[in-house]
């Protein structure tokens, strides 16, 4: 098993050694690295819903909330206290599990809708309350967020999110987890502490929400509350759902798809100037359309197997 | 002692047309446990319809028109809820499918409905013609609007059509039977389908009629202006114990009149969170609500 | 003399207005094999729920080995050793048959062990595997071991669930009418596997049935219940002669 874990190390080494030549505008096209970076942190956000939706059948529609505290969390070291990124990726990564430790006690006693309604109350609640925060640039946004974020960072960070993942469903807390989702009340009677493993699970999910804000926020150098709205979590459930629900290399593979198609879409959309008037409505229309498609027909997603959801 | 009073008045307009949105998250809830997110988009719909249909008729103001927009509004928005519930849900409700599914589906619609409505009228709010001509009455020192009471009267009116629909005719029996037990239910020959249609028609009419209230009361719309109704109806819903229609109303009026005294007395800017708190405090204390029945998953 | 594995006193449950359980008392000896029974809707499932902690009593108490349980979570209660099947399968019928049996032998190494692929998660999972496939092995089930259960033919899952309960290594065991749905021969034979796994995992076993020549062919002690109420308890003779029960199940078919 040894050359196993040989190849695992030759992972970070391959990242790092082609981040050089990718990261060079000469050697690459710099919009294509902004298409392959924010495809990064997509997959690792779609990773996260699929963890707490697709794995425990908890349905959050609130995790652009999540994305939203790791974002301006680590900003806000970053830019004021001028901390280096891995502290700063820390901190965020605590301060979102945190946060879906507090939202995840009382609410995941809940029935599921019922959850995911506290999940939306939640992602709106952190979001005005961002929109009133003076120190965190309040209706403005904040600006200068120093780049930091690279090609090596955000896959080295989309690798260790899979890995966890894997080794998670692999294992018995991953089987309790998918036994949750399949069947709560047979679960607690079959001896397993529901509410302690969907809090776990939420928890984690909100973590990787949080280093996806952080990597997006050091990338994008600029971020602001309307960045994290419903619409950021109806996207992330999107690639989810797309991707295929339970399927974690799936769900990645859907952040990414999801992060590619409308890229497509907006350079048609852009040599008509009435639709590029409405290009915003469009790419909505357009996600919907795709959601109900996919739930409809194939709700097993692409890479999802044909038992479906 | 005054101030308070009319801040009661003001919040009673508020928490009828709560009211009456919230009836339909209700019922759809009652009778197949799906929280139809679509439902405050249907209401937004309603008010277009209204719109479009009082920019057409020449003479705005006499009785005639204003029948006809609050029956257009009830038509289509009927028309739509019963579309969304055949299109959207009922193949994956046939299937068995998992709720999550369902809650997929009814975020989706309610995302069309917006965006169309954004891509056909655009974002900037509109004003709604004035079709019934405003006055204002004094009680003491105490105002009132024509509006107001028309809306006030209106609501406890359809609230109690509504109510002898849903006990006294044979459909509204068929409905209460889908939400006490849907299997014996089917068993017992109740035509679920139909039961089904037949809910999002009456809870969608409902919120047409309340889309064009609140159109003449705010009286500007918007494509996105069912989203916050929306979501505050289905939390007067839960408040008032989902599947209870009486608790619907109840949690309605309580809602619109909460959120009245906060922005009165406290700050306006609290007045969108209040909802979302009242929510997470009434599924942490008691979960089935002020008027809801305890539920138990039958093993 | 022992203290009972299990004491009911004074059980009261209500839905509403409709009074599933009212006034149950009963107790249960270590390596029982009580049987009960009683006309649909007589409360049987109930009763299995207030023990298992799916539904909370309104009235009374539950002690399980000396120990008031009443108000435990479901969960505790299954740690305890209490393990139950369901009326309806309640498999989880996406995970593997192995899975499916592994979930319930619990947790022997913390939580972040597997994601740093610790030796104590190594060990773990070995044992799991293990302890798994004997159980399953002697329900003859091990062949199924990768497939999903809902995979498996109606009468392999009901003893699926059966062995998923058993994985719990549970001291009571309650059957919520195994045999509903299996020809006579296969009931009689399932049957015959309970009393072998009684002997072998000194189990106490509570069973609900409504197949009366197999209640009476295997139980030495029975409970009769109709509309939440115990109306008979003794031997199969004496149920049997019990006028209270022949009352209730008149009309009825068997
Ligand atoms: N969760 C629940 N909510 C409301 N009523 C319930 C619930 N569970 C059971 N009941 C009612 O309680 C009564 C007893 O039901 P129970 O399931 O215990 O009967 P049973 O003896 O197991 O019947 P069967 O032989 O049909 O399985 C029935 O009238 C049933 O409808
Ligand atoms: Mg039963």
């Amino acid at each position: 098993m040894n050359w196993k874990k040989l190849l695992l190390l030759a992972i970070p080494l391959f990242l790092w050694l082609i981040n050089y030549p990718i990261s060079n505008p000469r050697l690459f096209n710099p919009y294509a690295l902004q298409i392959i970076i924010l495809m990064g942190v997509n997959a690792i956000l779609a990773l996260s819903w699929d963890l707490v939706a697709g794995v425990t059948g908890q349905f959050s529609i609130g995790h652009a909330g999540f994305m939203a505290i790791g974002a301006y969390s680590s900003a806000f070291l970053t830019l004021n206290y001028h901390f280096p990124f891995l502290p700063a990726i820390l901190f965020a990564t605590l301060l979102s599990a945190a946060a879906g430790f507090v939202v995840g006690i009382p609410t995941l006693r809940l029935r599921g809708d019922y959850l995911a309604i506290a999940t939306l109350g939640f992602g709106e609640i952190v979001r005005v309350a961002i929109l009133n925060a003076k120190s965190l640039g309040a209706a403005t946004g904040l600006k200068g967020i120093p780049i930091l974020s690279s090609f090596f960072s955000v896959y080295l960070a989309l690798a260790i999110a899979l890995w966890l993942c894997l080794a998670l469903l692999k294992s018995q807390p991953g089987r309790i987890l998918l036994a949750i989702r399949e069947d709560e009340l047979a679960a607690q009677m079959m001896g397993i502490d529901v509410v302690k493993y969907k809090v776990f699970a939420f928890s984690l999910s909100a973590c990787l929400a949080g280093i996806g804000g952080a990597l997006y926020a050091h990338w994008t150098s600029f971020i602001h509350p309307d960045s994290f709205t419903f619409m950021k979590s109806i996207e992330i459930i999107l690639m989810g759902v797309v991707g295929g629900m339970g399927t974690i290399y799936g769900a990645a593979a859907g952040g990414m798809i999801i992060t590619l198609l409308p890229e497509g879409l907006r350079l048609l959309l852009e040599q008509n100037p009435v639709l590029s008037q409405n290009k915003e409505f469009i790419r909505m229309l357009f996600f919907a359309s795709l959601l109900l498609i996919f739930i409809l027909l194939r709700p097993q997603g692409i890479f999802g197997k044909k038992e479906g959801v | 002692m005054n101030l308070f009073l009319q801040q009661l008045i003001n919040g009673l307009a508020w928490g009828g047309i709560y009211a009456l949105i919230a009836i339909g998250y209700t019922m759809v809830y009652g009778v197949m446990q799906l929280i139809n997110f679509a439902h405050g988009d249907v209401f937004m719909v309603g008010a277009f319809v209204g719109l479009v249909i009082a920019q057409l008729l020449p003479d705005k103001t006499s009785p005639l028109s204003v029948f006809l927009v609050f029956l257009s509004a009830m038509f289509f928005s009927t028309l739509l809820g019963i579309l969304i519930e055949r299109l959207g849900y009922r193949s994956l409700w046939r299937k068995n499918a998992p709720r999550l599914s369902l809650l997929i589906v009814a975020v989706a619609i309610s995302l069309l409905l917006e965006n169309s409505g954004l891509l056909l009228f655009g974002a900037a709010p509109r004003s709604f013609p004035e079709i019934i001509p405003s006055k204002s009455y004094f009680v003491g020192s105490i105002i009132f609007t024509n509006l107001q009471l028309i809306i006030i009267l209106s609501c406890l009116l359809l609230m109690g059509i509504l109510h002898l629909i849903v006990m006294h005719t044979k459909m509204g029996r068929a409905m209460r039977a889908v939400a006490e037990d849907s299997e014996m239910s089917a068993l017992l020959g109740v035509p679920r389908e139909r039961v089904l249609s037949f809910t999002f028609a009456l809870g969608s009419a409902l919120a047409g009629i309340a889309g064009v209230m609140v159109a003449l009361y705010a009286p500007q719309i918007n494509p996105l202006m069912g989203l916050l109704p929306g979501l505050k109806a289905f939390i007067a819903a839960v408040l008032g114990g989902i599947g209870s229609i009486p608790g619907a109303m109840v949690g309605g009026f309580v809602l619109g009149e909460a959120e009245t005294l906060v922005s009165a007395y406290l700050s306006s800017s609290y007045r969108d969170l209040l909802a979302f708190l009242v929510l997470i405090l009434v599924l942490l204390l008691r979960p089935q609500g002020l008027l809801g029945k305890g539920v138990v998953e039958k093993l | 003399m022992e203290a009972p594995l299990l004491q009911v006193e004074n059980l009261t449950v209500r839905f509403g207005g409709l009074v599933a359980l009212r006034n149950i008392s009963f107790s249960l000896k270590e390596g029982e094999f009580l049987g009960i029974i009683g006309p649909n809707g007589a409360g049987k499932t109930t009763l299995f729920n207030a023990i298992s902690g799916a539904v909370l009593p309104d009235r009374g108490k539950i002690l399980f080995q000396g120990r008031d349980i009443t108000s435990f979570p479901p969960h505790k209660r299954a740690r305890l050793g209490i393990a139950r099947t369901f009326q309806t399968l309640r498999l989880f019928s996406r995970l593997s048959v192995a899975d499916n049996v592994k979930l319930a032998e619990g947790i022997t190494y913390p939580i972040y062990a597997p994601i740093l692929s610790l030796p104590s998660y190594q060990k773990g999972e070995r044992e799991l595997e293990e302890s798994a496939f004997k159980l399953l092995k002697s329900f003859q089930l091990e062949r199924y071991w990768p497939r999903p259960a809902n995979a498996l033919p109606y009468g392999e899952r009901k003893r699926l669930e059966i062995a998923r309960a058993l994985a719990l290594k549970p001291k009571l065991l309650l059957l919520d009418e195994p045999t509903a749905g299996l020809s006579h021969q296969e009931a009689i034979s399932l049957i015959e596997e309970l009393h072998n796994l009684r002997r072998k995992f000194s189990l106490t076993i509570f069973l609900i049935e409504h197949n009366m020549r197999i209640v009476m062919g295997y139980c030495p002690r029975i409970i009769a219940l109709s509309y939440g109420e115990i109306i008979g308890e003794g031997s199969p003779e004496e149920i049997a002669s019990n006028p209270a029960v022949i009352e209730a199940y008149l009309g009825e078919k068997e």
